[in-house]
């Protein structure tokens, strides 16, 4: 269980993650979906302890962070965004290193290694030294030695980022399987497609501070029943607004002069009608994108933001 | 206590796994030896002399003097007296390095501090060994110019001659002089002599039990010269768990970084100990000395270790990258090793630099590991130097512990 109370941390000026809340329940994978520099992991730096907040509190499993680590690191397992191995030591080794440090040893940690090696599809590199590896397959160790002590809390900061499909959908499954057993996953990405495919409850995260929270439903009931027409070109914005508070069953999500983002019922079909009303304003239409509704989308329709810009 | 046994595990395995570091660590010592020797002109075996032809032209006292002292065993100078058809036909043969000629009246215009020169004419088919003569004979002349701003005085009267039209110097007036002349040279050795002859000539240690040697004076310090060019390397693996990220993860696990840093102390301890424990067995050997001190030698490097490690621990993570605190730690490892009796023994260092090495802790462990090597140190004795060093490395190892759990890992 991972309890988060207005969390703040600050670096001097900047302001990293903003009163932040969360909570994520044993048996659940909780999604922390944000674009780079959103704040994800700072939020999982503060959560395992590794900075301290500005304000506000952590708890893992009832402790808080700051004033009982130890007892609050004991059930915590983390598998850091950049990895953190051996490169000079075996596969094996390197998993039997982290299983010593949370207290296993001799033969149950060499059992629990060859165990975890084998979850991850490494049993048969095991005695190879690590730096022979490819990403996915140290992205794949690296999830193991945060897994080998069985943490009841999970914090995974973007494991799947730079890997082979083959190995995401290993690492995805991987994951589903944690919360099987009844761990608590924190799981951050700016992979709209994977928070959807594995998260049950998730928080969309920008510039630090949380724009929206829910299950999938929920989040997609935000976006409404409508898509998103993206358009790039030349607009003219005072006699294309009004011409568009017109438009029936639509929003106006974003007008420059160069872009026009609309939240649209049924865009597909409707899509001529919005152009000829643009050039019908004197607009000039180079780029068209019509998005049904979806994760994206309900970033796209808060921040005015593309995620992956 | 597992984990510190997992984690010593893991630096031993990784230490054991960078096999060319290892080697290189292990052969510092050798490297260090062979080319302080080689510097030092010192070892067992007869080294190069230059083949000098030497023509005495003046025949007084003080032209007698300067070939006795080009002559004198620590020079590099091999000296015959020549005459001079005979010095400059064997130069014109390609035979020797040079040929030095005092000219006529030289003692007196030293004495008058008048210019005069002494003729050097090397041998142009060699290139390194004729340069050894013009540097000596360059060298004399700067003694001869401070000799003359130091003790001027009696020089020139001996060069005035006695008073009173009397041929010879009254006794008590010679000595006098002489007194004189002898209290400004000594007082002067310090600064005046290269380290070479003051290493030569330096008196055998009082209550001695083992005969001088080349080996007493080098060993101790090219010995704490290694280990503290390894204890430097070491530091840098902190950098390495830093920048593999698992450092950040250890932070996040219920022990902490604590253990871990204890284990790198231990491991980085053990590599030291064998390093110092093979070089001192190659130093014995190479040097005659008696392989009985090996053990107790072998432990105060082990006892000291611990304590420059930390020292590096300190050093090497002070600064905001791997590369400021690898300059960081160079400020300090250069000035530490160098007064810190490796570079030149602290018996040819002037006092007050020696009293100030003396007090460093690799200098510390240098005069302990001298004064076992020279029999003049047992264990007892090593009690009180050893507390000072553990002192100093505690103080270290806890302020490398807090910068290490602090912003070093996640900054
Ligand atoms: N140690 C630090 N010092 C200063 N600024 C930092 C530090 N760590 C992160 N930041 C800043 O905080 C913001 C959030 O970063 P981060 O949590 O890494 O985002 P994300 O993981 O979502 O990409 C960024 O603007 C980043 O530059
Ligand atoms: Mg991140």
């Amino acid at each position: 269980m991972i309890e988060v109370d207005s969390l703040v941390k600050q670096y001097d000026e900047l302001v990293a993650v903003s009163e932040l809340d969360l909570v994520a329940k044993p048996g659940e994978v909780f999604g922390l979906l944000g674009p780079n520099g959103a704040g994800k992991s700072t939020t999982i730096s503060c959560i395992s302890g590794l900075v301290a907040p500005t304000r506000g509190t952590v708890r893992v499993n009832g402790h808080d962070i700051q004033r009982e680590p130890k007892a609050a690191k004991t059930g915590l397992g983390v598998v850091p965004q950049d990895l953190a191995l051996y490169e000079d030591l075996s596969a094996a080794e390197n998993v039997r290193f982290w299983a010593g440090i949370h207290g296993l040893g001799g033969k149950a940690a060499a059992e629990r290694a060859a165990e975890v090696l084998s979850a991850v599809g490494l049993a048969d590199r095991g005695s190879e030294p690590v730096k022979n590896f490819s990403g996915g397959m140290k992205r794949r160790l690296n999830f193991a030695c945060g897994i080998v002590h069985r943490p009841t809390v999970l914090l995974l900061d973007e494991p799947t980022v730079g890997v082979d499909p083959q190995s995401r959908v290993h690492l995805l499954e991987l994951v589903a399987a944690q919360r099987d057993t009844g761990t608590a996953v924190l799981y951050t990405t700016h992979y709209m497609e994977e928070a959807s495919a594995l998260c049950d409850r998730l928080a969309i995260v920008d510039g630090g501070k949380k724009i929206a929270e829910g299950d999938l439903d929920e989040l997609r009931r935000l976006v409404g029943e409508r898509d998103l027409v993206l358009l790039g070109g030349r607009f003219e914005d005072e006699r294309l607004a009004p011409a568009l508070a017109g438009l029936a069953d639509a929003e106006l999500i974003q007008l420059s002069p160069e872009r026009l983002h609309l939240a649209v019922a049924d865009a597909p079909r409707r899509l001529a009608e919005v152009l000829s009303l643009v050039s019908a304003s004197g607009g000039d239409v180079t780029e068209t994108t019509v998005r049904r509704a979806d994760l994206e989308s309900l970033f796209i329709k808060l921040t005015g933001r593309e995620l992956r810009e | 206590m597992s984990f510190l046994l997992h984690a010593l595990r893991k630096d031993l395995l990784l230490r054991l796994a960078d096999r060319t570091a290892l080697a290189m660590w292990l052969g510092i010592p050798l490297v260090l030896g062979g080319l302080m020797s080689l510097a030092f002109n010192g070892g067992a075996g007869p080294s190069p002399k230059a083949q000098v032809w030497l023509v005495d032209q003046d025949d007084s006292a003080l032209s007698q003097i300067l070939v006795g002292a080009l002559d004198s065993p620590s020079m590099p100078l091999s000296v015959e007296l020549v005459e001079l058809e005979v010095g400059e036909a064997r130069i014109e043969d390609g035979q020797g390095s040079a040929l030095i000629v005092v000219p006529a009246g030289f003692a007196k215009a030293l004495l008058q501090e008048t210019p005069t020169t002494l003729s050097v004419v090397t041998n142009p088919s060699q290139t390194i060994l004729p340069h050894i003569v013009t540097d000596l004979t360059d060298t004399l002349g700067e003694v001869h110019f401070y000799l003359h701003r130091i003790v001027g005085g009696p020089l020139k009267k001996m060069a005035a001659g006695p008073a009173d039209q009397q041929s010879f110097f009254p006794d008590p007036e010679l000595i006098a002089l002489s007194l004189q002349v002898n209290e400004a040279v000594k007082g002067l050795q310090d600064l005046l002599f290269p380290p070479l002859i003051e290493l030569a000539e330096a008196p055998l240690p009082a209550g001695q039990k083992q005969p001088f040697s080349f080996g007493t004076m080098m060993l101790p310090g090219i010995i704490l010269m290694s280990l503290m060019f390894i204890a430097q390397g070491l530091a840098d693996e902190l950098w390495a768990e830093r920048d593999g990220g698992t450092w950040a993860r250890l932070l996040a696990s219920p022990i902490g970084v604590g253990p871990l840093l204890f284990s790198k102390l231990l491991s980085g301890a053990l590599t030291m100990g064998l390093v110092a424990g093979l070089g001192l067995l190659a130093g014995l050997l190479l040097f005659d000395l008696p392989l009985g001190l090996l053990p107790l030698a072998f432990l105060w490097s082990l006892a000291v270790a611990p304590a420059l490690l930390s020292m590096f621990f300190l050093f090497g993570t002070l600064g905001s990258t791997r590369r400021a605190s690898s300059l960081l730690s160079n400020v300090f490892l250069f000035p530490l090793i160098m007064a810190g009796g490796s570079f030149f023994p602290f018996e040819a260092m002037p006092d007050f630099l020696a009293n100030i090495g003396r007090m460093t802790p690799n200098g510390r462990a240098v005069a302990g590991l001298g004064g076992i090597l020279s029999g003049e140190l047992g264990l007892v004795d090593l009690l009180v130097p050893l507390a000072a060093l553990v002192a100093v490395g505690a103080l270290c190892y806890s302020l490398a512990l807090a910068r290490v759990r602090g912003r070093f890992a996640t900054s």
